[in-house]
């Protein structure tokens, strides 16, 4: 979105996450231990159900 | 020629040293040069001029600081970086360094919505790093009846409130061993989805030793996600995943695997490694995995005490990292090459991430988040089955302990020192509660070792969305 207006910095990818403090809390999202994992919580590559 | 630090004060001010390094994390993987914005989830691609820049800003407050590396830049450079990262700043998509972390107030108490049915306290494989202590998790050997795990789905459904997506994973030991209760189980949640108007998601985890043509038809007609366990390479699975007559398991497993996942039509499955400090070259296990055919995988490092001949040690961490770095490559490569497959901890997608309020909370253990044992008792989760002091309750009666569930809930991010400063606080969400507690015996501090790797695994996972 940037790539016009800025010479040494490229955006990569837009998050969301300040968006989401007053949006967030539904609870609708998959468990992170219910996955693939079972060991290592980690959240960042859980997606959101809305 | 000038030197870095004398114009590097942004709009708002010369950001803090300690904001630059909590909120703003640069870092090279891959041969990328990257900024992950820590607020926001947005990541930037940097030149070498901004890496400069930015070692400059972080390395203090009192002017005058060179950048790292010798490197020089002029004063016209300077001020393109420092505009750039207004420009960004104004955009919304990098944060001012010290800004207070967005406030989402009350996370209020837990909701129960997911649960781990310890179908069979027993399994017909001796792995030599079963934390389940092959199967038993300390006790003694048994099968959960239909009917206890019948009732933990009556009260997951009572108790989750106005949560609409439910979860229950069959687990083990070897949930396969008792397939007749599994049966039954999932008929008695499909008639609690119809007759409630939730949805229930069942996943099933399997060594696979027993994944026969009947088995894998039941799962792929109730759409059960499977996760099957394999750890790569023949020798490396041989030597650790042995049968219980101590016999080699992989020609059976991989072909028992490959099979089911052919048979899939599209259903979810991931295949799941664990790697030691016997296969930190485990790079080679996951692409070994891929090119059997494999498109989802996952690949985990082991649980294990520090005594342990397999535990992850720091002295290995930087083998660890190298093994990373080479798997983002090959998988770049191989993306481009239209060979792509799917590596779980790399599957980041920072646009459409949970939200703040998860981060916060982390896995959910003890508040979202049960396993039952065979009897019908009720623990944080999994790994926590059998350990004194977190029995919360039962499935008849519910979560008759409710403190066990408030520690949980008193140990998010800001409550751990190290996580409250730490770059990755909103996608670690401050690692596995009972790692921290099986290594510190508290749960306030998480495992050094696993923070390490999960930082590592994350950089990986960024970098590979910059390639």
């Amino acid at each position: 979105m940037n790539e016009k207006n800025t010479v040494h910095v490229r955006t990569i990818a837009v998050g969301n996450l300040k968006a989401t403090a007053s949006s967030g809390g539904c609870r609708e999202c998959q468990t992170s231990c219910q996955s693939a994992c079972k060991t290592s919580c980690t959240l960042g590559n859980q997606a959101c159900k809305k | 020629m000038q030197e870095v630090g004398v114009e590097l004060s942004l709009k708002r001010g010369r950001p803090s040293r300690a904001g630059i390094q909590r909120n703003w994390h640069r870092f090279g993987d891959a041969g990328a040069r990257l900024l992950l914005d820590v607020q926001s989830g947005s990541l930037h691609s940097i030149d070498e001029a901004a890496w400069a820049v930015l070692e400059a800003m972080g390395a203090g407050a009192d002017g005058g600081s060179r950048a790292g590396g010798g490197v020089e830049l002029d004063g016209g450079q300077v001020q393109e970086v420092v505009r750039d990262l207004d420009t960004l700043i104004d955009q919304g998509v990098l944060s001012y360094p010290d800004e207070r972390d967005a406030d989402v107030g009350e996370l209020g108490p837990g909701v129960l919505k997911a649960m781990c049915l310890h179908v069979a306290h027993d399994c017909d494989m001796r792995c030599g790093y079963c934390f389940a202590g092959t199967g038993g998790f300390g006790g003694a050997r048994a099968l959960m009846p239909a009917e206890v795990g019948m009732a933990a789905l009556d009260l997951l459904f009572k108790a989750s409130g106005h949560v609409g997506h439910l979860e229950v994973d069959f687990f083990g030991g070897e949930p396969l061993m008792n397939m007749d209760a599994v049966r039954r189980i999932v008929s008695h949640g499909q008639e609690l989805e119809r007759r409630s108007g939730k949805t229930l998601k069942f996943t099933l985890t399997t060594n696979v030793l027993g994944l026969t043509d009947e088995v894998g038809e039941f799962l792929n007609d109730n759409n059960i996600a499977v996760v099957l366990s394999l750890d790569g390479r023949a020798w490396v699975h041989d030597a650790v995943r042995r049968s219980a007559d101590g016999g080699p398991t992989f020609a059976r497993v991989a072909a028992n695997a490959l099979k089911f996942v052919n048979s899939r039509r599209g259903g979810e499955y991931y295949v799941r490694g664990t790697y030691t400090r016997r296969n930190l070259d485990f790079d080679k296990d996951v692409l070994f995995l891929a090119d059997m055919g494999f498109e989802t995988i996952s690949f985990e490092p082991v649980v294990a005490s520090p005594q342990s001949p397999y535990s992850i040690r720091e002295q290995d961490l930087s083998q660890v990292f190298a093994a990373y770095d080479r798997l983002v490559q090959e998988m770049a490569n191989r993306r481009r090459a239209g060979r792509g497959f799917r590596f779980f901890h790399f599957d980041l997608d920072v646009a459409h991430g949970p939200c703040l309020a998860k981060r916060l909370m982390g896995c959910g253990a003890g508040r979202e988040y049960a396993a039952v044992t065979p009897e019908g008792r009720l623990y944080p989760c999994h790994q926590f089955v059998g350990r004194p002091g977190f029995d919360m309750g039962n499935v008849n009666d519910g979560i008759t302990d409710t403190g066990i569930g408030a520690q949980f809930g008193e140990a998010h991010i800001y409550a751990k020192p190290a996580c409250a400063q730490c770059w990755a606080r909103f996608m670690c969400s401050g690692g596995c509660h009972a790692n921290a507690h099986e290594m510190s015996g508290t749960l306030s501090e998480p495992y050094a070792v696993g923070c390490a790797i999960t930082k590592k695994r994350l950089e990986a996972a960024l970098a590979l969305m910059a390639l």
